[in-house]
C-alpha cells in the first residue's frame, strides 16, 4: 500500500495539471511585478519618503500624512468635487441613456433607428485627449457655443476658465460622449420583449403610453438596476481622462478630483508620500464599494462577474 | 400592429424623429467640424468662419502633417504599441482563462489562483508605487512601458473564462478521452470555439491602446517616443487650455488650428472605421459578464 499519501496524491494531481500550472506562470509573472510588488510600496503612505533614502531609509510618520492630507484645502475640494461630479455622472448616466432608448424603441422605422443608434455611440470610442481638443475648441472665446450665444444676445463667456461652470461642462460633456452607449445596451433588453406582451396590453386597452410604462420599462427593470449597482463601485471614480484634459489652475478649486490631486501630489509637488496616502485612500474606500456594489448586484439581478 | 394614428400619436412620432436625428447629429458635429476646419483655407479658419463644412477647401493641413515627423512618428509608434498588445494581451489573456475555467474537482488549485487574479481588480498599490516598479524593470522610455504593466487585463481574463465555463463539459472531456492534454485541448477544441468573445476582447484591447494617452505621459519623456494621443495631449490640448485661460491671448485664434485639426482627425479615423463593426460584439461582451460563475 501506499506509504506517503499526501505527497503522493499531490505527484498524481501534478501529473495531471502540471500543463496548467505552466499557462498561469507567466501571466501570474506579469501581475506579481506590476500589481502585487508595487501593493507593498503602500508602506510609503506611513513614511515620510525620500527618493534619495528608498523605502529602507526613510523615516516612519505613522498617520502624520493623513492628518496633513485633511488640513489640506485643496484635498477636501478634490473629495467634494469627486462625489458632486461622480454623482451627477452616475444619475444623468442611467436617465439619458433609459429616456433616449424609450424614444428611438417607439420608431418603426428600422433604417433611422440604426443610423441614430450607430451614430450616437461613436463619441464613446474617442479617447478624451482627441474629445478635449474638440470641446476645447467649442467652448473657446471664438468658438461656436461662443458665436451662437453672441448671436442669440448673450455675453461670451470664456467657459473652461470659470468655477460655476466647469462641473456642469464637465458631467455635460461626459454624458453626451457616452449615452450612446448606454442606449445600446437599453435597447439591447427592449429588444428581448416577446411583441406578444406589446398586442396583449394593446387589447386590453393600453396606449402606447401606458405598453410603454407598463411593458417596455419592467422589461428593462433589471438591466436599469444592474448598471446603476455597478456603477455605484465607480462612485469615486469622477473621470481622470477628461478632467485631466480639461482643468486648469483657474478652476482647481471646483475641478480636482481625488486622482488629479493625486497626480499632481506626486508630479508637480514631488510629495511622494502625500500622494500615496491619498490614493490608498481611495483606494481602500473604492475596494469596499466595489465589493458592496457586486453583492447587491448579484442579491437584485442575479449578475456575478466571479 | 396598428395602422391608424390619433393626431396626437401622429404629432408624437413627428417630433420624436425631428427630435432623435437632432440628438444624432449633436453627436456627429463635433467630429464633422474639426472634419471641416482639417480642410479649409487658413484665411477662413483664422476669420472664424468655419462651421461644419469646409471652406475654400484644400489638403494643405493634411500635405503639411503627413511631414511633420513628431506625428508620424508618434502615429507608428500607435500603430506598432496597439499591434504589439493585441498579440502579448490575448496570449496572456488566453493562457490565464483557460486554467481559470476548469472545474474546481478538476483543477482543485483553481481556488487560489482565482483569487490572485481578482485582487488585482480592487487593489492596487496606486501611482507613485507602480511607476517606480516601471522604473526599476528598466522599461522608461521603451515601447513596452506601454504594453506590460498593463498586459493582464483582469476583468478580460474574468469574461474569458466565464464564457470559456460556459461552453459543454462534454466537448473537453471528448478530446481528453481521445488522449489530447490540455494545451492541445485548448488550442484545438475551446480556443476555435471561443473566437466571438476573443473578437470582442481583441477589440476592447485595440481600442483600449489605440486610445491610451496616460501611460504615454507617465512613463515616456522623450517627445520622439511618445504614443500618438500623448503627443497630440501635449501639442494641442496643453497649448489651448494654456491660452484660453490666458486673458491676453484669448480672443486670438490659435495659428495652427487647421493642422491641429488634421492631426485629430487621422488620430480619430481608425476608430470610425472599426467602431460600427463593434456594436455585436459590445453587447455581446456586456452580456457575457452575467454568465453564472
Amino acid at each position: 500500500m501506499n506509504k506517503r499519501p499526501a505527497k503522493s496524491r499531490f505527484m498524481i494531481r501534478m501529473r495531471k495539471d502540471w500543463q496548467l500550472h505552466l499557462l498561469l506562470l507567466l501571466p501570474l509573472t506579469v501581475l506579481l511585478i506590476y500589481n502585487y510588488l508595487p501593493m507593498t510600496g503602500i508602506v510609503m503612505a506611513f513614511q515620510n519618503y525620500k527618493p534619495a533614502k528608498g523605502i529602507w531609509g526613510s523615516t516612519w510618520v505613522g498617520l502624520k500624512n493623513f492628518r496633513l492630507l485633511f488640513s489640506m484645502q485643496g484635498f477636501l475640494y478634490a473629495i467634494r468635487n469627486s462625489f458632486t461630479i461622480a454623482i451627477a455622472k452616475i444619475v444623468l448616466n442611467v436617465a439619458v441613456p433609459v429616456s433616449f432608448a424609450l424614444l428611438l424603441n417607439e420608431m418603426r422605422n428600422a433604417q433611422v433607428k440604426k443610423t441614430v443608434q450607430t451614430i450616437v455611440y461613436m463619441p464613446h470610442f474617442i479617447s478624451w485627449v482627441l474629445m478635449a481638443s474638440i470641446v476645447i475648441r467649442l467652448l473657446s472665446y471664438n468658438g461656436v457655443v461662443n458665436k451662437a450665444l453672441e448671436f442669440f444676445g448673450g455675453e461670451k463667456q470664456i467657459f473652461l476658465a470659470n468655477k460655476k461652470m466647469f462641473q456642469p461642462i464637465i458631467v455635460i460633456t461626459d454624458v453626451w460622449k457616452e449615452f450612446g452607449y448606454g442606449t445600446i445596451i437599453y435597447l439591447a433588453a427592449m429588444a428581448g420583449v416577446d411583441s406578444d406582451l406589446y398586442e396583449a396590453a394593446a387589447i386590453d386597452g393600453a396606449g402606447y403610453w401606458k405598453r410603454m410604462l407598463h411593458v417596455t420599462l419592467p422589461a428593462i427593470y433589471p438591466t436599469i438596476v444592474l448598471m446603476s449597482t455597478l456603477a455605484l463601485g465607480r462612485i469615486l471614480d469622477a473621470g481622470f481622462d477628461q478632467i485631466f484634459n480639461l482643468y486648469s489652475p483657474a478652476v482647481y478649486e471646483t475641478a480636482d478630483i481625488i486622482d488629479t490631486f493625486v497626480y499632481r501630489m506626486a508630479f508637480t509637488n514631488m510629495q511622494y508620500s502625500m500622494s500615496t496616502a491619498a490614493g490608498l485612500m481611495k483606494n481602500v474606500v473604492s475596494c469596499a464599494l466595489i465589493l458592496v456594489s457586486y453583492r447587491l448586484a448579484y442579491r437584485l439581478t442575479g449578475y456575478r462577474i466571479f | 400592429m396598428d395602422r391608424y394614428m390619433s393626431p396626437s400619436r401622429r404629432v408624437f412620432v413627428v417630433c420624436n424623429y425631428v427630435f432623435c436625428i437632432l440628438v444624432g447629429l449633436l453627436c456627429i458635429m463635433p467630429v464633422l467640424h474639426v472634419f471641416s476646419l482639417s480642410l479649409s483655407g487658413k484665411a477662413q479658419i483664422m476669420a472664424g468662419n468655419v462651421g461644419f463644412w469646409p471652406k475654400d477647401f484644400t489638403l494643405d493641413n493634411y500635405r503639411y502633417v503627413i511631414k511633420d515627423a513628431q506625428f508620424y512618428t508618434a502615429f507608428g509608434i500607435s500603430v506598432v504599441r496597439t499591434l504589439l498588445a493585441l498579440v502579448i494581451v490575448m496570449l496572456l489573456t488566453i493562457m490565464a482563462a483557460y486554467p481559470l475555467s476548469m472545474r474546481q474537482v478538476n483543477f482543485p488549485a483553481r481556488r487560489v489562483y482565482i483569487w490572485l487574479f481578482v485582487i488585482p481588480m480592487l487593489f492596487s498599490g496606486g501611482l507613485i508605487p507602480t511607476y517606480m516598479m516601471v522604473v526599476r524593470t528598466k522599461l522608461i522610455n521603451t515601447i513596452w512601458a506601454l504594453i506590460l504593466p498593463c498586459a493582464v487585463p483582469v476583468y478580460n481574463v474574468i469574461l474569458l473564462q466565464n464564457f470559456m465555463k460556459a461552453l459543454p463539459d462534454a466537448i473537453a472531456e471528448a478530446a481528453y478521452i481521445d488522449g489530447a492534454d490540455h494545451i492541445t485541448t485548448l488550442r484545438k477544441v475551446i480556443l476555435p470555439l471561443c473566437l466571438p468573445s476573443l473578437a470582442t476582447l481583441s477589440l476592447f484591447v485595440a481600442v483600449g491602446h489605440w486610445n491610451a494617452w496616460y501611460d504615454g505621459m507617465l512613463y515616456i519623456n522623450d517627445n520622439m517616443k511618445f504614443p500618438l494621443q500623448t503627443y497630440l495631449r501635449t501639442v494641442i490640448v496643453q497649448v489651448n487650455i494654456d491660452q484660453i485661460t490666458d486673458v491676453n491671448t484669448l480672443s486670438q485664434m490659435v495659428a495652427t488650428v487647421g493642422a491641429d485639426s488634421a492631426k485629430v482627425f487621422l488620430a480619430l479615423a481608425p476608430m470610425l472605421m472599426v467602431y460600427p463593426f463593434a456594436q455585436k460584439y459590445f453587447i455581446h461582451g456586456i452580456v457575457q459578464g452575467s454568465v453564472k460563475g
